[in-house]
């Protein structure tokens, strides 16, 4: 079963008052996910951020093994979000293999950071975007509508809490690729949670970017 | 959302005039008025109320406006950040500790740092809460650590850091030594080893809090000096339990309402950070404070 089917059916369990919350919002954010996000070609923008361990991530530093895979996801208070970083989990050696290395960035701080990467067992780092920083330089920031924020803290998830503000601003799910010289080669946005990039295709495009690369160097 | 509509709301914000803002901005005012439009919807509201001659933000405005005014400056130094701090540019870090906050807590961040970039230039000052506030609304200061109340003021920006029980340490063999939680009349009954000024916040939660006053008392001004003094069997004191101590020197919970205390990282709101100091708050930010627990159990 594909990564979409699976999030697809885990959709249909969930109360049809969240599911048409969530619909809502995938048809608010589709101008979102069309216009504002980065596209290939774009440089990618840089970041310092922590990671689950309490070090600095440098992007120059990662994308020297690049290509650079790069995820946002919202937190692992999202099951949506845990079955995809799982998924990507599967094919992260594989990743690494083809030379290329991944990163995922979420908005959550404190100790939901390392909850999300020591909790899943994640063999990629996991990175706080503090104040959702790098989300917006990607162009990939919403504001989760007040009905959706609500519905939330009544299941008894507080994003503000999480983010440490109460600006209630997520990143849509999005996957980037980046070349060795930081160019954006791939870019997918979506406000639908259920509409991800397949791992498959990810490594798919890391080798065929490797292999490009592997390639030139071979005609100089 | 993208970010030159963030410029614009918050050149907006400052100036409350959008002919002012749209040449501050260098665009034209339709344009700074369609990307204002624009944000309006992508928050689900107006963010200013246009009367005849004033605009005003509004309450959807207000609350915007300090996270997206930090998310603008971090996307903006992004780089300038990752370049000074690369280059070893010095850059001074200074952070206030109200009394009875460790420097421990805030090590495993200033390490990350410094595997970084030796070239830190780093103060750390203890004190009352009044004046570690008062000298980091001077500038004198970049953060301080305190202990959370709910009379901070305004201009302080704060985040969450951790919440720690606030634990008796006593010597082995002591007579509290083998109980599984003390009371405010056990306390009562010991020489209570405390901080000399009265503004410290364990001293104060056994004697304003707790409204515990023991006949024997001792004084220092640090908890080094007074667990030193626990050490010599000279008292007990009370203290968070994240205080670091040599063993063999014992915490014991306090049954006492409420037990526990929240300490916060605060900084001045709207103020820059230097590239040192922005990491450092992204750092603290995202450090997992739960990763000591077992440390503090096992010490327990």
């Amino acid at each position: 079963m594909s990564l979409r089917e699976q999030l697809a059916a885990m959709l249909t369990l969930r109360p049809e008052r969240y599911r048409s919350l969530l619909r809502e919002l995938a048809e608010r954010l589709k101008k979102t996910a069309e216009e504002g996000v980065l596209k290939p070609g774009d440089p990618m923008p840089d970041f310092v951020l922590p990671d689950a361990t309490g070090e600095l991530v440098f992007s120059d530093d990662l994308l020297k093994r690049a290509p650079l895979v790069v995820v946002f996801f919202r937190g692992d208070w999202c099951p949506f979000c845990r079955t995809t970083l799982s998924a990507l989990n599967e094919v992260a050696p594989d990743i690494e293999a083809a030379g290329a290395s991944l990163v995922a960035l979420t908005p959550d701080t404190g100790d939901y950071v390392n909850a999300a990467s020591s909790g899943l067992g994640l063999s990629f780092p996991v990175v706080s975007d503090v104040d959702g920083a790098t989300a917006l330089r990607f162009g990939v920031t919403y504001r989760v509508p007040d009905a959706l924020y609500g519905y939330w803290t009544g299941v008894g998830i507080d994003i503000s809490a999480r983010h440490g503000d109460s600006s209630h601003l997520l990143p849509l799910v999005a996957t980037f690729i980046a070349d060795r010289s930081g160019i954006l080669r791939f870019a997918y946005a979506s406000g639908d949670i259920t509409d991800r990039v397949e791992p498959e295709t990810i490594l798919a495009q890391v080798r065929e970017m490797a292999n490009e690369v592997r390639a030139t160097d071979n005609s100089c | 959302m993208e970010l030159n509509q963030i410029k614009y709301f918050v050149e907006l914000a400052r100036t409350l005039n959008f002919t002012r803002a749209a040449e501050a901005s260098h665009v034209t005012q339709p344009a700074l008025t369609r990307a204002i439009q624009k944000l309006e919807e992508e928050l689900g509201g107006p963010l200013f109320r246009r009367e005849r001659r004033h605009t005003q933000l509004t309450e959807l405005g207000r609350l915007m406006l300090p996270p997206l005014q930090r998310a603008l400056d971090s996307a903006r130094d992004a780089r300038v950040q990752a370049d000074a701090f690369r280059r070893r540019e010095t850059s001074p870090l200074r952070i206030g500790l109200e009394y009875s906050i460790p420097t421990l807590v805030l090590t495993p961040v200033l390490t990350a740092l410094r595997r970084r970039n030796s070239d830190i230039e780093l103060t750390l000052r203890e004190g009352p809460r009044a004046a570690i506030c008062e000298q980091m609304l001077a500038g004198e200061l970049d953060f301080a650590s305190l202990v959370e109340t709910s009379d901070l003021q305004e201009r302080l920006h704060r985040w969450q850091m951790y919440s720690e029980r606030y634990v008796l340490f006593c010597p082995p063999g002591h007579r509290l030594a083998a109980r599984d939680a003390v009371s405010a009349g056990d306390i009562a009954e010991e020489c209570l080893l405390m901080h000399e000024d009265a503004a410290c916040p364990a001293r104060a939660f056994v004697t304003e809090l707790n409204h515990v006053h023991p006949t024997r008392r001792h004084f220092a001004n640090s908890p080094s000096q007074i667990l030193d003094m626990v050490q010599a069997s000279l008292g007990v004191a009370v203290e968070g339990e994240r205080l670091p101590c040599a063993a063999p020197l014992l915490r014991r919970p306090i049954a006492a309402e409420p037990d526990t205390r929240t300490v916060i990282l605060t900084t001045v709101a709207g103020r820059p950070l230097g590239p040192t100091a922005a990491l450092f708050l992204k750092l603290m930010r995202a450090r997992a404070w739960s990763l000591d627990a077992p440390a503090l159990a096992a010490a327990a």
